[in-house]
């Protein structure tokens, strides 16, 4: 039980973290609407342009969906989605670029929530932490890299793909962790704090799943849906939730860091 | 009086026995096969006996067999050579073979005497034909019997043959004589796009082999006997013109019948749910009796191979067909019901018309592309008849279009030999989705009664004699009472397109102009349905043979929108509607799925970093 108050105490201080500094959340949420507006809108003009004036296939699509439809449209109409494509992948590229930047100011913002960092504090401390947080994240990409091969090798084993699954998580809570210091203090702070790390592993799990799902509803709702705007923004919530939510586990991971470091 | 009951009775049943005896198909090479399987050695050692007719006028002055394993002996065969190009690997994973070692006729030995011949190309490296002269050429017309011995080694799966682990599946495991026409060999080369053609007949065929597998069959099994581990397994088959089996010591069995059908099903342990695919045979058996023809012979075998020898999957052989079931990732897919309905359904194309796949890949392929869709439309609907996970949804036809139907310049022919694509996928689009879609339009042509009234004449007046498209042609017209020359003369023997599209209207005052374009060279009559605001709407007609054409109308009520009849090979069916407001619901809509796409894939791309 003690494990448990202490891993959900975490998460508390962890949602208190994100509240104190509010900046940083909006600045990730930006950071995510520039980018996604960067990659999307060139498409828009494309998407709409092409139906306009044609009602029948128009309203098949709103109607009638099935993906016979987006055959035939990518048919008459797709030649531009590889140049947008890869448009949209360079923008995916330096997004992550712009968000491991964002993390060398975040992870020393919310390993001291109370200091002042006025005075150019910030950026000297997001200059010392740059090179470890640059480090974590290229490891973690490569751990991703090869978990995503070895799922699409043993797709066919249902048992396999989910413990790669959450081997990922894992290793996503060690990557929070490695970004606050070494990767050896990293391991050191999971064997603190067993319990506590199995549990943000979980919370970590669980909340994927939910926002998986969450994602997995909106595409089945916006295929039975007429009113493509109002799905536009029930989108955009569920982004920001996930940006929250990204966040609020980094701060949650923080905190951990900062118990072990204490005990 | 009991003599007279007695020759009563005779005389009542004397028909139906002339009836059951009476052959459904000229029975012109008949094989008795003894083979010994070693699956150690991956061999099998067999003797073959063909009693052959020889067809035509003139004196035969050789013989001709076809070795298709030859092709994957290794990388010098014409396949391996085709697959080079076409950017495949150009070695067998494993080397595969088939050898005659004896042939004699009448007593004389002819095996010395063999030579490999290449009738499609220069390639002199190809085994796949082998010829035998005969020193005194034979007279037509008559019944000679061929004792044969031959080795096959089978190849790792390739092509749909071989082995896998301890799977097996004997498919052109044996020689087969060549088919005469018009007194000369129509035989061919074993190509990368291409699949058989054979003479029909009847088998008996002797398989030996270890007790520990199970086998499955395109025979009735007639006799078993067992002895010192082995196991002797007699199979007979009529009417058909191949043989073929699959072996593996765990395949699970299960058996269902319809109307008088066996449906035998050889499956893995781990597919549970494997009775689905003899739910689509036996759909597809009832649609087929329904609309085309009845299914005479008394089994259906389906082998459902292990995924990790997929590579057998979705093959037809008379009587016998391998299928594969989705992986579980892509449960909701209907894959296996599709590729059992196209592989059952062959049994019509490719078993009973049994067209030549060489020359003209279409009449089977293309044919069964177009029935397999309208039997899964039937009994998944229209538009989930491929995936179907809630309003994921999509057609099987939709999935033929994905291949490159709609790719453009179409850069082969419908009706050409198959080795003479410019490419397996252009093979594909050519002989399985351009067929399906120009019948299906053909379909909305003359409606659907009529085209399978002309379907189901085709069938039963050349089932069993290998018709060409020519004589398809012939039979709908005379089947569906409607000449649809004129279409099938530009979809089959020219490389255009369909695409008709509403450029826009122009209004001015009471006048209108509906602009319609033809993109496409292919003439079609086109019908246009204008919708007014407030009024009834109106039906008008164009030839369709110019480019263009403005239709006129007067009206006092605005026009709200207009639209064109969309045929199936229309290559943009997006722009046969136009309305002078505009309305991006449906534009946005697909926006907006690009954007959560894009945005999902920032915040992955946040998550691994």
């Amino acid at each position: 039980m003690a494990r448990l108050g202490a891993g959900l105490g975490a998460l508390s201080l962890g949602r208190q973290t994100v509240a104190v500094r509010p900046r940083l959340l909006l600045l990730a949420w930006l950071l995510q609407v520039v980018f996604a507006t960067l990659a999307a809108a060139p498409a828009w003009g494309v998407f709409t342009n092409s139906l306009e004036h044609r009602p029948v296939f128009s309203n098949e699509l709103l109607n009638d969906f099935s993906l016979d439809l987006l055959v035939s449209w990518r048919g008459a109409y797709g030649r531009p989605l590889l140049g947008l494509l890869i448009l949209a992948a360079i923008l995916i590229v330096l997004y992550a670029a712009a968000k491991i930047a964002l993390d060398c100011f975040l992870f020393p913002a919310y390993l001291a929530p109370f200091d002042d960092f006025r005075d150019g504090r910030l950026g000297r401390a997001a200059a010392q932490a740059a090179p470890r947080i640059i480090w974590a994240s290229v490891a973690s990409l490569g751990f991703s890299l090869v978990l995503a091969g070895c799922v699409l090798a043993f797709h066919d084993r249902l048992w396999l793909v989910v413990a790669l699954i959450v081997v990922g998580v894992f290793l996503r809570v060690l990557t929070n962790l490695w970004k606050c210091g070494t990767f050896v203090q990293a391991w050191a702070a999971i064997w603190a704090r067993p319990g506590s790390m199995l549990w943000l592993t979980l919370v970590t799990l669980g909340s994927v799943l939910l926002y998986g799902a969450l994602s997995g509803a909106w595409v089945w709702f916006d295929l039975l849906s007429t009113r493509p705007l109002a799905m536009f923004c029930a989108a955009e919530v569920l982004v920001f939730a996930g940006v929250y939510l990204r966040l609020w586990l980094a701060a949650s991971a923080v905190v951990l860091w900062r118990s072990t470091e204490n005990h | 009086m009991g003599r007279l009951v007695k020759r009563l009775l005779l005389l009542l049943l004397c028909p139906i026995w002339l009836y059951a005896a009476d052959p459904l198909s000229p029975r012109i090479a008949n094989y008795e096969i003894k083979a010994n399987f070693n699956p150690t050695a991956k061999t099998i050692e067999g003797e073959e006996t063909i009693t052959w007719t020889i067809e035509g006028d003139n004196p035969l002055p050789s013989l001709q067999f076809h070795l298709y394993w030859n092709a994957f002996r290794d990388g010098k065969s014409t396949y391996m050579r085709e697959a080079a190009r076409a950017s495949q690997p150009d070695e067998p994973p494993e080397a595969g073979s088939i050898e005659i070692t004896s042939l004699t006729l009448d007593g004389e030995e002819l095996a010395p005497l063999g030579r490999f011949i290449h009738p499609d190309d220069s390639n002199v490296e190809d085994r796949t034909v082998e010829e035998f002269p005969l020193e005194d050429a034979l007279d037509p017309n008559q019944t000679v019997v061929l004792h044969i011995r031959f080795k096959s080694k089978f190849p790792a799966l390739i092509a749909r043959a071989g082995y896998e682990r301890d799977f097996f599946m004997a498919g052109q495991w044996f020689p087969k004589i060549g088919v005469r026409q018009r007194d000369l060999w129509n035989t061919h080369q074993y190509h990368l796009n291409s699949e058989f053609f054979a003479d029909f007949g009847t088998y008996r065929v002797t398989l030996t082999l270890p007790t520990a597998y199970i086998v499955a069959a395109s025979g009735d099994l007639v006799s078993t006997t067992t002895a010192g581990g082995q196991r002797t397994l007699i199979y007979e088959s009529d009417d058909v013109h191949d043989f073929a089996w699959s072996a593996w010591t765990k395949f699970r069995r299960a058996e269902d019948h319809w109307r008088g059908v066996r449906i035998e099903l050889y499956y893995p342990p781990e597919h549970t749910d494997a009775v689905r695919h003899i739910e689509a045979a036996k759909a597809t058996l009832a649609w087929f009796d329904r609309n085309i023809g009845s299914y005479p012979y008394p089994r259906l075998v389906i082998v459902d191979c292990p995924e990790w020898a997929a590579e057998a999957g979705g093959m037809e052989y008379p009587t016998l067909v391998t299928t594969v079931m989705p992986p579980p990732a892509f449960m909701w897919r209907r894959e296996s019901e599709v590729v059992t309905i196209h592989e059952v359904g062959h049994q019509y194309f490719y078993g009973m018309l049994a067209s030549n796949e060489f020359e003209e890949a279409w009449l089977d392929e293309g044919i069964n592309s177009y029935t397999e869709s309208a039997i899964t439309d039937e009994i998944f609907g229209r538009r989930s008849s491929w995936d179907s996970l809630g309003p994921l949804r999509g057609s099987d036809a939709g999935y033929n279009e994905m291949p490159g139907f709609l790719a453009r310049p179409v850069t082969d022919l419908v009706v050409q030999p198959s080795w003479r694509y410019a490419s397996p996928a252009s093979y594909q689009v050519s002989s399985y989705s351009r067929p399906l879609f120009l019948l299906r339009t053909a379909e909305e042509l003359l409606g659907r009664e009529a085209m399978y009234r002309g379907l189901r004449f085709y069938f039963e007046h050349w089932k069993f004699k290998h018709p060409t498209t020519r004589d398809f042609l012939a039979a709908m017209k005379e089947g569906s009472r409607q000449d649809l020359g004129w279409y099938f003369q530009q979809v089959l023997y020219t490389t255009h397109w369909l695409d008709y599209g509403i450029e826009g209207i122009h209004t001015d005052g009471n006048e209108n102009w509906v602009r319609v374009l033809r993109t496409g060279e292919i003439e079609m009559p086109v019908e246009l349905t204008v919708h007014f605001e407030g009024q009834p709407d109106r039906k008008l007609f164009w030839t369709g043979s110019e480019g263009w054409h403005d239709f006129y109308l007067q009206s006092a009520a605005p026009i709200s929108w207009a639209a064109i009849t969309t045929h199936a090979m229309d290559a943009n069916p997006t722009d046969n509607s136009y309305a002078p407001q505009t309305n991006p619901a449906g534009g946005r809509k697909l926006a907006g799925l690009w954007t959560f796409l894009v945005q999902h894939l920032l915040e992955i791309a946040a998550w691994l970093v």
